[in-house]
């Protein structure tokens, strides 16, 4: 686990949740600072990219808790009996185990976002960075207002549907979820707008729409 | 072309369509589907050009068919339901494309090009009302009268009736939809605007004095109340002289009484008769023997004859013993009208059409005895006169070119006029005549019918303004649009009219087609259409008047009947 000491960072990343251990220009790995901890399924996240000239903005779309040491699996420390640790006492038992296990998160790259001379952000662009977010930069997590900012315009849309190895209806409706939290009243008429975007892109597939439409209003 | 359309009155864009076929436009409007009416007159805003067309038809569409092997249903969230809507399901509306304006003329023009793709279709506003029917004039003279407003504004519809009176004209409808007020309208206007010259044929009394309104406790002015001297009013008589008939005349002063005399009926008016009588086509065959052989008088020659007789005049002439007897028989029946003389002379038919020439409007009513048969005999004998008499007026106005010979025009206004104009007799009687060719000769038809298709085609295709309320019937409504092209769309808007006051008005003297309220025909009317008209004015009652102003009323009445 690396060692990370935020007084050094700069403010951008002070929502930091994890860091960059496998990187692609489609989508990166990432690893969550703190155990168990990773940012939520369909959460936006960015990262800088390496000149910090640009942030790179993505999706959560997966997250797995492992042992660090791929070929061997964790193995059973609770117990039925009484005298045995259960659930959370098992890590208090076992202080160790932070140590052995790991979080790793996955993220789908949706756009990215210049900065200017001065370190002040551009309007968000729906495309590609330059370059692949680089291996151990930090990742944090997007506030709603960022996230408000990023989901206005459904050009994300059709790039989110596109993703490999990800679960693209869940995925979706986790995302449309959340951009309707996060604009309260108004949220109600931004997923109908989104959705009839949605709609749009696919215009073929009427089965699938409906499915992630569902979704979107647990 | 400027462009400062209210964005609630954006109907959707054209996606694709043709002239012959009308455009199609996908409906994006805020608006819901449902709130969309057929029959709406549209603005397509092009550069450089407005094109003008009316709504005839709104379909719903879906982009993809699974969406209708399983769609919506009650358990399903509305966000689906609403998001749907717009994207996978929508609606395309089909405009008929009628008129272009281009930019610095001044009035529309028939189409000869379409819009280009994804050209904004709005509802029309008023100003293209304006545009495109104008702004009523009802000075001597003016010929913009306003029939109607729009399903959905306040602002006027106006028929041109100089273009109006050019041609053979219809209403139709079914009974019942207000088709005797539609035709009072225009007869009002036509007779304030002073464009032509009227011949009623008022087989209900309607038109002269006034008639209950239906549905409502109200009574509707006739037009003679409405224009006092302008219109006379005549009637056939319907008691024979001495006769202690069951009813005492209850008709009011008329301006004259019809009387027909035997001699004046053709064989023609028997023919037109053929299936009132019930006689078959031998029977009627040969009273054209009967005329050749025994003259005018033919009819009480005939009706005089015993069997004896008939048998000789049959033998020489070659016509059928039992066809000439039944003849004899059925004309039995003519004799009996009450208003048919042995002999009479021409002077009152003659009389009505000088006063018709001279620019009176004439109402022939026909009292009590409102049989078919008798309208059918006067109106044919009187409108047989009025062809001839025109004819030698125009033949003379052609040689002298003389401005003063210029015979006044005539329009003349039957009801059942399918009677005098199916197939079987259209080729023979007067009425079918006219309709064809006395345009060239000052004389045109208002055809008003509820069964459209008993008419003869050709003379439907010669109409041509038609304004029809409500028709059901698929072959009236196919008959209705006789020799109008691309009448598809509107056979949707037409069977979509309300029972009541609505109508669909196209042809010569409309721009282009369109659906509208009728004007109502009430006090409001009557001082709007009797404004300025001064003595003719009578709704102003003789009470009323001061000394002076009766006076000059007298003498201006005094004037007016003896020129």
């Amino acid at each position: 686990m690396p060692d990370t000491t935020t007084a050094t960072l700069p403010p951008i990343i002070e929502n930091s949740v994890g860091e960059v251990v496998e990187t692609s220009l489609t989508g990166y790995i990432a690893q969550t600072y703190e155990l168990d901890n990773p940012p939520p399924f369909g959460g936006l996240v960015r990262v800088k990219d390496k000149g910090g000239r640009c942030l790179i903005y993505g999706a959560v779309y997966h997250s797995a808790t492992g042992g660090i040491d791929p070929g061997r699996r964790a193995s059973v420390r609770s117990g039925g009996g009484q005298q045995r640790p259960v659930d959370e006492q098992v890590y208090t038992a076992n202080p160790q185990l932070t140590r052995l296990l790991r979080t790793e998160f996955g993220v789908v790259v949706l756009g990215c976002r210049k900065l200017d001379e001065n370190g002040q952000p551009r309007s968000i662009n729906y495309i590609f960075p330059d370059y692949p977010p680089p291996l151990h930069y930090s990742v944090s997590l997007c506030q709603q207002e960022e996230l408000i900012e990023f989901t206005d315009s459904p050009q994300y849309l059709r790039t989110l549907l596109q993703a490999a190895n990800a679960p693209v209806e869940e995925l979706t409706a986790a995302l449309l979820r959340r951009g309707a939290e996060a604009r309260g009243k108004e949220g109600r008429e931004w997923l109908v707008n989104t959705g009839k975007n949605l709609a749009r892109l696919l215009k073929e597939d009427y089965d699938r729409l409906r499915t992630i439409l569902e979704k979107c209003e647990v | 072309m400027s462009s400062s359309r209210k964005p609630e009155k954006f109907l959707g864009v054209i996606t694709k369509g043709s002239l012959g076929k009308g455009l199609q436009v996908r409906i994006r409007t805020h608006l819901s589907l449902e709130r969309i009416q057929t029959g709406q007159f549209v603005a397509i805003e092009c550069d450089g050009v407005r094109f003008f067309g009316l709504l005839t038809d709104i379909s719903l569409e879906t982009t993809t068919d699974s969406i209708l092997l399983d769609p919506p249903d009650d358990d399903t969230s509305s966000l689906v339901r609403e998001v749907l809507q717009g994207v996978f399901t929508f609606g395309d509306a089909h405009v008929d494309n009628r008129l272009a304006l281009y930019e610095g003329e001044e009035a529309p023009r028939p189409v000869r090009s379409v819009p280009s793709h994804f050209t904004p279709v709005y509802i029309a506003e008023e100003n293209d009302f304006d545009q495109v029917f104008g702004t009523e004039d009802l000075a001597e003279g003016g010929s913009s009268f306003a029939i109607g407003k729009p399903l959905d504004m306040e602002i006027d519809i106006c028929l041109d009736l100089e273009k109006f009176v050019e041609r053979s004209n219809g209403v139709f409808g079914k009974s019942g939809t207000g088709k005797s007020v539609l035709t009072r309208l225009i007869l009002a206007g036509l007779i304030r605007g002073n464009i032509c010259s009227n011949l009623i044929f008022d087989m209900h009394n309607e038109y002269g004095e006034g008639s209950q309104a239906e549905n409502k406790s109200g009574f509707m002015k006739g037009l003679k109340p409405l224009f006092g001297s302008r219109v006379m009013v005549w009637a056939v008589r319907d008691q024979r002289p001495g006769s202690n008939g069951h009813h005492a005349p209850t008709r009011v002063a008329t301006d004259g009484e019809l009387i027909i005399g035997m001699n004046q009926i053709e064989v023609e008016d028997i023919l037109l008769l053929r299936q009132e009588l019930d006689l078959n086509q031998t029977a009627a065959e040969s009273a054209y023997l009967l005329r050749d052989k025994l003259g005018e008088n033919w009819i009480s020659s005939l009706l005089k004859m015993d069997s004896e007789d008939v048998k000789e005049i049959s033998d020489r002439t070659g016509a059928n013993v039992q066809s000439v007897s039944a003849l004899k028989r059925k004309l039995e029946a003519i004799r009996r009208l009450p208003f048919v003389e042995e002999s009479w002379k021409l002077t009152n038919l003659k009389d009505i059409v000088e006063n018709l020439a001279r620019g009176k409007h004439v109402i022939v009513q026909f009292g009590s005895s409102d049989s078919l048969l008798g309208y059918m005999l006067v109106a044919n004998i009187l409108t047989r006169l009025l062809h001839d008499e025109y004819r030698q007026k125009v033949e003379k106005y052609n040689r002298t070119r003389n401005v003063a010979d210029k015979p006044r025009r005539v329009m003349i206004t039957i009801e059942e006029a399918h009677k005098f104009l199916t197939p079987e007799v259209a080729g023979q009687t007067i009425f079918g005549t006219i309709a064809r060719e006395m345009r060239k000769y000052f004389v045109t038809l208002l055809v008003v019918d509820q069964r459209p298709s008993s008419i003869d085609s050709e003379v439907m295709s010669q109409i041509g303004t038609r304004i029809v309320a409500l028709i059901n019937d698929e072959r009236d409504i196919e008959a209705v649009f006789t020799g109008v092209s691309g009448s598809s769309g509107l056979k949707t808007v037409l069977s979509s009219l309300d029972s009541r006051q609505q109508a669909l008005l196209l042809g010569h003297a409309a721009p282009m087609p369109v659906v509208l309220r009728t004007r109502p025909y009430d006090e409001t009317f009557y001082k709007q259409i009797t404004a300025g008209m001064g003595a003719f004015s009578s709704s102003v009652s003789w009470e009323e008047l001061t000394e002076e102003e009766q006076e000059e009323k007298v003498l201006e009445e005094e004037k007016d009947l003896y020129g």
